[in-house]
């Protein structure tokens, strides 16, 4: 027998329930402050409307250089690195308004005329309109998704595990926010497929822990309650550390070795899969114990 | 029960090959050279020899079949946006309804649909003359159109491959020249086959033009039937159509109703009385898209185009005559051009860290779960097989979220074969054999992994039904490879483990533990 994860089965985490919501408060805390100090997240062309140049220069030069070049066209200020700064590849984004069709022409020629050898590698332009929509649509998708699931969560369990599910898949959300805020990803279209995974991610997880509360739940007294969700708790924590750990392996893989463009996507991903686990096991259940212990005590006095 | 399940997965897995065919033709067998035929102009085509065109038409058909496609984000191209000008539109139903607003009004959302699909139609055509590889012209939420041409990279060339407006004329068929072409020359619908050989062996007269005669294949792209000799003359234009529908003849068959304005009709009527038992052909963009002979005098400006008709071919037909009527601009709401040279690198990178990924996944799984991590590993890539057949079978385009999706699925689809064994043991612990326990273990867990599975299929049935763009594109692949999750864990996994365990009799290799 060799299972090295059957330590884990032996912890009291019932008890200890104040410690993790209390961690899982100081982290989103953070994301509040953070929220504050940055002025809101960094928005892509996606969301804010704009013009992004890719570019690559194979000339001997650094950002500066670069930087001073665009400067002196007076269109935009905004050029970063993208990748390695050894690569020298850059990000130049450029607001969009009537002109912006010229003034991207306008920064092309700029580089072109100032160094040797310019490769474009991608021009992306998105008006306002759509961006704003965009933010609507995946608003709404995320207001969506989450009501269908509280609602088949409702129907296959019980309300008040609905209400914990909900509970939990907001903690994951703040937790995916604070890391977004933390390493100054930007907001893009990838970012949001992450978010909206980790809606399914998180449900998926904690659905997997009801099922075993909801199992062993059959003819429980109001004391026994804290005993009962404990007892689950252990049985599911194998499969759930298992699960998350085979599934950060994929997504460790697109980290480590994946393409730029989605490299905010993985860390956001890994985030929600990390909360998600440790919410539906720590922050979920033990809404249930309060709740459902309240329910057993009014109809064991009404009999 | 054991041999119905292996039935099923016989018959599911057969049905994969099947449709995964033509993507494995598309872009491991067919040489670049012959992909390279699909971006030539109709008019191009037109001239290649007869094996080339078979060819043609053989690769034009492997293309249209299932084959999944690739997204931009991945081979580079330009991605478009456009829906009909407001400012513009409302302009234009001011002019149609005498400046009556509150019709403008009443009858914009009915107007604006109806502007769309013949901006769709008039877009086909274009595209289909201006010679892209395979341009995706899509219907999109609201009334907007995404336009995706692949392997063009400059903007400005994109532009004015759409932003031109149709041009719709009515031109006599000489009638009296084609009857007294050779047979030889003329296909089963009385068109030119071969203007090569045509053109060798006769002289066409000099106030003549030859016109290349298109119908709308299923696939709703134009397609050269053959050649047809017009008389140069324009007998009337597409601005004086005021509006064309689908109708119905008296058999029931789908037909084209159209009417013209005041002045139009005047002309229409001296044309039609005049020319009864003639051919006028319908010209867009200079190609005839239908010839139909005038049978009575039209009076009233209100006609009828009647002949053999699919119902796709009279819708676009519709479209062709109002565009005559189009006068609405396309405003471009978004523009994106992508390098390919991201693309190339991206799809490299992304692909061998999913690889990376996947592979890290099934390591694990054979090292904790011995056997059963091995029947895990077969079934994973069952799953990716079956993923990739079912996103071919609906068309899907393949993007860099959707690569990502597509591992991820593999990372969930593993948690059902946890739930699973995990069970399982539990049995064991419980003190039953390994037969026992596997009976109870997957039943037990069979109730979890449906609930898991239905709340993902919620959410990514969303996604890639309401989802704009990549969060579309993540969403299917995503709602296919779950499905095809809750398949394989629920047939596979256990059909193999049960095979291993009951048939095979496994004496020296460990089951679970």
């Amino acid at each position: 027998m060799f299972n090295f994860l059957e330590p884990l089965r032996n912890i009291d985490f019932v008890k200890r329930r104040f410690y993790f919501i209390g961690l899982s408060s100081v982290v989103v805390l953070i994301g509040i402050v953070l929220f504050f100090v940055k002025g809101g997240f960094r928005q892509s062309i996606d969301f804010a409307g704009g013009t992004r140049l890719e570019v690559k220069i194979n000339d001997n030069i650094g950002i500066e250089d670069v930087r001073r070049v665009i400067v002196s066209t007076g269109v935009t200020k905004n050029v970063t690195y993208v990748g390695d700064p050894k690569d020298n590849i850059f990000l130049i984004s450029i607001g969009v308004d009537e002109e912006y069709v010229h003034k991207v022409e306008t920064v092309k020629k700029a580089l072109q005329d100032n160094f040797r050898e310019v490769i474009i590698r991608s021009e992306n332009t998105v008006g306002p309109r759509l961006s704003q929509e965009f933010f609507r649509n995946a608003m709404i998708l995320s207001l969506v998704v989450g009501a269908l699931i509280l609602i088949y969560i409702g129907i296959r369990f019980d309300f008040i595990f609905g209400l914990g599910a909900i509970v939990a898949l907001i903690h994951d959300l703040l937790i995916a926010f604070t890391v977004i805020l933390l390493f100054d990803i930007e907001m893009d279209i990838s970012i949001i497929a992450a978010i909206l995974t980790i809606l399914g991610y998180s449900v998926t997880d904690t659905v997997v822990v009801y099922d075993r509360i909801r199992e062993n739940f059959e003819a429980v007294k109001s004391s026994e309650v804290e005993y009962v969700v404990n007892k689950s708790i252990r049985q599911v924590i194998v499969r759930s550390v298992l699960t998350s750990f085979t599934t950060l392996l994929v997504v460790l893989a697109f980290i480590a070795w994946g393409p730029e463009t989605l490299k905010g996507f993985a860390i956001v991903l890994l985030t929600g899969i990390i909360s998600g686990t440790y919410s539906s096991l720590f922050i979920a259940s033990p809404i249930v114990i309060e709740l459902e212990k309240q329910k057993l005590i009014k109809q064991e006095q009404s009999i | 029960m054991d041999w119905i399940r292996l039935f099923v997965i016989v018959v599911v897995l057969a049905l994969g090959v099947v449709i995964i065919r033509p993507t494995y033709e598309w872009y491991f067998v067919v040489p670049k050279e012959d992909k390279e035929l699909l971006s030539l102009p109709m008019e191009e085509v037109s001239k290649l020899s007869p094996e080339l065109k078979k060819k043609y038409n053989e690769i034009k058909k492997l293309r249209n079949s299932t084959v999944l496609n690739m997204g931009l984000d991945l081979r580079g191209g330009i991605y478009i946006t456009l829906e009909p000008d407001p400012v513009d539109m409302t302009n234009f139903l001011l002019d149609r309804f005498e400046g009556d607003m509150e019709k403008v009004v009443s009858e914009y959302e009915k107007e604006l649909e109806s502007q769309v699909s013949i901006s769709l139609e008039i877009l086909r055509n274009r595209l289909d003359q201006f010679g892209v590889a395979d341009p995706v012209i899509r219907r999109e939420s609201g009334y907007r159109i995404s336009v995706e041409l692949p392997g063009i990279s400059s903007i400005a060339q994109a532009r004015e491959a759409i932003s031109k407006a149709g041009k719709l004329e009515f031109k006599f068929v000489d009638d009296e020249y084609m009857n007294s072409i050779d047979r030889k020359y003329l296909n089963n619908e009385g068109l030119i086959s071969d203007l090569t050989l045509f053109l060798k062996d006769n002289v066409v007269p000099s106030d003549d033009e030859i016109y290349g005669y298109y119908e709308t294949d299923e696939f709703g792209v134009p397609v050269l039937k053959g050649f047809i000799i017009l008389k140069k003359e324009v007998v009337l234009d597409g601005s004086y159509i005021s509006d064309a529908r689908v109708g119905q003849d008296q058999f029931g068959r789908p037909v084209v109703d159209f009417s013209l304005t005041l002045e139009g009709a005047d002309i229409f009527a001296e044309i039609t009385r005049n020319n009864v038992g003639r051919r006028l052909a319908i010209v867009l963009d200079g190609r005839v898209r239908s010839a139909p002979v005038i049978q009575t005098e039209i009076l009233g400006g209100r006609g009828q185009i009647t002949g053999v008709f699919t119902l796709e071919e009279v819708n676009s037909l519709v479209s062709v005559l109002k565009s005559g009527a189009l006068s609405v601009k396309l405003k471009e709401i978004e523009i994106r051009a992508i390098g390919p040279s991201l693309g190339a690198d991206s799809i490299s990178l992304g692909t061998r860290a999913a690889l990376i990924g996947i592979l890290l996944v099934f390591a694990f799984a054979i090292f904790y779960y011995k056997t059963f991590g091995f029947i895990t590993t077969i079934s994973l890539i069952l799953n990716l097989f079956l993923t990739l057949a079912g996103l071919a079978l609906f068309r899907a385009t393949l993007t860099l979220p959707g690569i990502a999706g597509l591992a991820l699925t593999i990372g969930m689809a593993i948690d059902a074969n946890v739930l699973q064994f995990e069970r399982i043991k539990e049995e064991i612990r419980n003190g039953k054999d390994l037969v026992t326990a596997m009976k109870v273990g997957f039943d037990k867990a069979f109730v979890t992994i449906i609930d898991t599975h239905v709340t993902v299929i919620i959410s990514s049935f969303i996604l890639s039904t309401y989802g704009y763009g990549p969060i579309k594109g993540f969403g299917t692949t995503l709602l296919v490879g779950i499905i095809v999750s809750l398949f394989t864990s629920i047939f596979v996994v256990r059909f193999l483990a049960d095979f291993v365990v009951q048939k095979l009799r496994l004496r020296f290799l460990p089951a679970l533990v």
